[in-house]
């Protein structure tokens, strides 16, 4: 990671009762990606409201680029570029009018900002809609003029709440590429997302948040590693007798390993465990047992631990607790 | 105020001039208005008014149906800003790097200013049509322009604040309805303060609206108009077009420095 280009530190914010960020800590570096993985209402957004000067914190620091976001908002406001959940364009502009506007708000002089918008279009393959209004744009190219704009005036760190919502599998791999190709050029990225795969292939480290905390971080690899081995997977039979789920329970329960939250109406339990130090593996350990408790269960395997197997753990244990 | 504010004017400027070039409806609608509520209230009162104003009633409600396009679109000025704050676009400007977000006040209400001017030109060039003269001369039509200039920026000031303080712009829309047409016939843009109850005129001389009508009609239809030209008789005294202007300018004043607020706080 290279120089810490913004940094948040013991983020707090409450809304009345409800508390938003406690203590939240976050850094990204040059040329690095950050994604803030939580469930709804895990203060994702209010964080990233507070560093775009969207929000007043109640206590902590937000430094971008060197500048307290809280305390000099205008000058941080020079150092980012931020896209939100909806792409916020002017639909009755063309795609080429709207980077003119942005070049405008950003101080661009004229000849500056043309041959910026220009080379922005050509960047996301915008020049043939250049002239169409926006209203007439796809939902993949609104996300991409919109991150054009985020990127008119050359910021250092680019902030983006859940870049790829709505869009489909080739524009979200489009959005991705052009992510890698900013941290190349120094870009610190922060994007608040739920979707895995994009932490997985855009972002270098995630922070897990949950109830406004910081639950977990590290790189997507080093999150699945640290839960385990293997996650072990089970499920009940169809028409299971009462209290068979309550034995399942029970039989996890007495694993080594996290367990992993599963759906509200799923029927399936999963657990992270280390590697089974005996001759059987886990799935033989468990119907060994489940046999003997007289369990029927459908389903039994293992398989190698996600990202959002992480996550779900991490969070799972922040709702519990 | 710097270099980077007038940027930033000018370009917000431009996308407002942008939307009503592609949506002209919005300006048409704008203009038939008061064409249709002029042509209504000459054929409905221009025989009972005839005696009272002393002039045919075109030459009086003229420049009734200019206050009152002014009025209007002034109003409605902050309508298309929570339309930009509900579709997310306010916040676009938000994280910008603003030299003042003044600006978004500011080019919004030249915006506004201009279209309306535009409107009343239209207004007066039908009403010529039709036989309307205009006597103030040069100096009229200057006193007239900073009259309808006042309306326009209290107004439309007083609207940016609205639009700041509700949150969808339904709300904005029910409130301006409720004001909008009280405002309108509790003035003399279309009645003259004689036909009221004495005790409502004075009441009525308040109305930022009568305070720009009294002095626009008067230039309008008085070739040896001054500003010490007594305008009506009420019990809050006879006043006079320079009254009028004073009580103008600090409605627009106030108007001015509550939306600054306003939008201080709301967009801190």
């Amino acid at each position: 990671m290279g120089p810490a280009l913004l940094s948040v530190r013991d983020a707090r914010k409450r809304y009345g009762e409800v508390v938003a960020l406690r203590g939240v800590a976050l850094e990204v570096g040059a040329g690095e990606a950050l994604a803030l993985l939580g469930p709804n209402g895990a203060g994702k957004s209010t964080l990233i409201r507070c560093l775009t000067t969207l929000l007043l914190p109640d206590a902590g620091a937000f430094e971008i680029a060197g500048t307290d976001a809280v305390a000099a908002p205008a000058a941080a406001r020079r150092h980012f570029g931020y896209a939100g959940q909806e792409s916020a364009l002017d639909k009755v502009l063309t795609g080429a009018e709207m980077l003119r506007f942005q070049a405008g708000l950003t101080h661009l002089t004229m000849h500056e900002g043309r041959e910026r918008a220009r080379e922005l279009l050509r960047r996301f393959g915008l020049e043939d809609a250049a002239g169409r209004a926006v209203e007439t744009y796809s939902g993949g190219m609104r996300r991409r003029l919109d991150l054009a704009c985020a990127l008119m005036h050359r910021p250092r760190v680019l902030i983006l709440d859940e870049p790829s919502s709505g869009l489909d599998y080739e524009a979200r791999r489009g959005l991705w590429a052009i992510l890698a190709e900013l941290k190349r050029e120094g870009v610190a990225i922060l994007l608040a997302t739920h979707d895995f795969e994009e932490a997985e292939t855009a972002a270098d480290r995630c922070v897990l948040l949950a109830r406004g905390r910081v639950v977990g971080s590290g790189a997507p690899q080093d999150l699945r590693a640290a839960l385990g081995s293997w996650v072990l997977t089970a499920a009940l039979a169809e028409h299971p007798r009462p209290g068979d789920r309550e034995r399942l329970a029970e039989l996890f329960a007495a694993l080594p390993g996290t367990p992993i939250p599963p759906a509200p109406s799923s029927a399936e339990f999963a657990q992270a465990v280390p590697h089974a130090s005996g001759d059987l593996s886990w799935p033989e350990v468990l119907r060994a047992e489940a046999a003997r408790c007289g369990l029927a269960l459908a389903a039994l395997g293992q398989r190698q631990p996600t990202l959002q197997d992480a996550y779900l753990a991490a969070t799972g244990a922040q709702e519990r607790a | 105020m710097s270099s980077g504010f007038w940027q930033e004017t000018r370009i917000q400027t431009w996308r407002w001039f942008l939307h009503t070039r592609r949506r002209p409806i919005v300006v048409i609608s704008g203009l038939f208005q008061p064409l249709i509520w002029m042509t209504l209230f000459v054929l409905v009162l221009k025989d009972s008014m005839g005696p009272v104003i002393g002039m045919p009633y075109l030459d009086f409600v003229t420049p009734g149906a200019l206050l009152f396009t002014a009025f209007n679109a002034s109003l409605n000025a902050g309508v298309p800003l929570l339309f930009d704050r509900e579709l997310g676009f306010l916040d676009r400007l938000r994280v910008a790097p603003l030299a003042d977000r003044y600006s978004i006040v500011l080019s919004s209400a030249i915006h506004i200013a201009a279209i309306t001017l535009l409107q009343c030109a239209a207004i007066l060039l039908a009403a010529f049509a039709i036989g309307v003269r205009f006597h103030g001369g040069l100096s009229g039509a200057l006193t007239g322009l900073a009259a309808l200039l006042l309306v326009i920026l209290g107004f439309t000031a007083v609207s940016l604040g609205l639009a700041f303080q509700f949150r969808r712009h339904f709300e904005m829309i029910a409130v301006v309805m409720i004001v909008a047409l009280p405002l309108v016939f509790l003035s003399s843009a279309f009645a003259p303060l004689e036909r009221l109850p004495e005790w409502l005129r004075g009441l009525v001389l308040l109305n930022p609206v009568t305070l720009a009508v009294e002095p626009l009609r008067l230039v309008f239809t008085d070739p040896e108009w001054t500003f010490s030209t007594p305008l009506a008789t009420t019990w809050l005294g006879t006043p006079t077009p320079a009254a009028c202007f004073a009580g103008l300018g600090l409605f627009t004043l106030f108007a001015g420095l509550w939306s600054r607020r306003v939008l201080r706080r709301k967009l801190a």
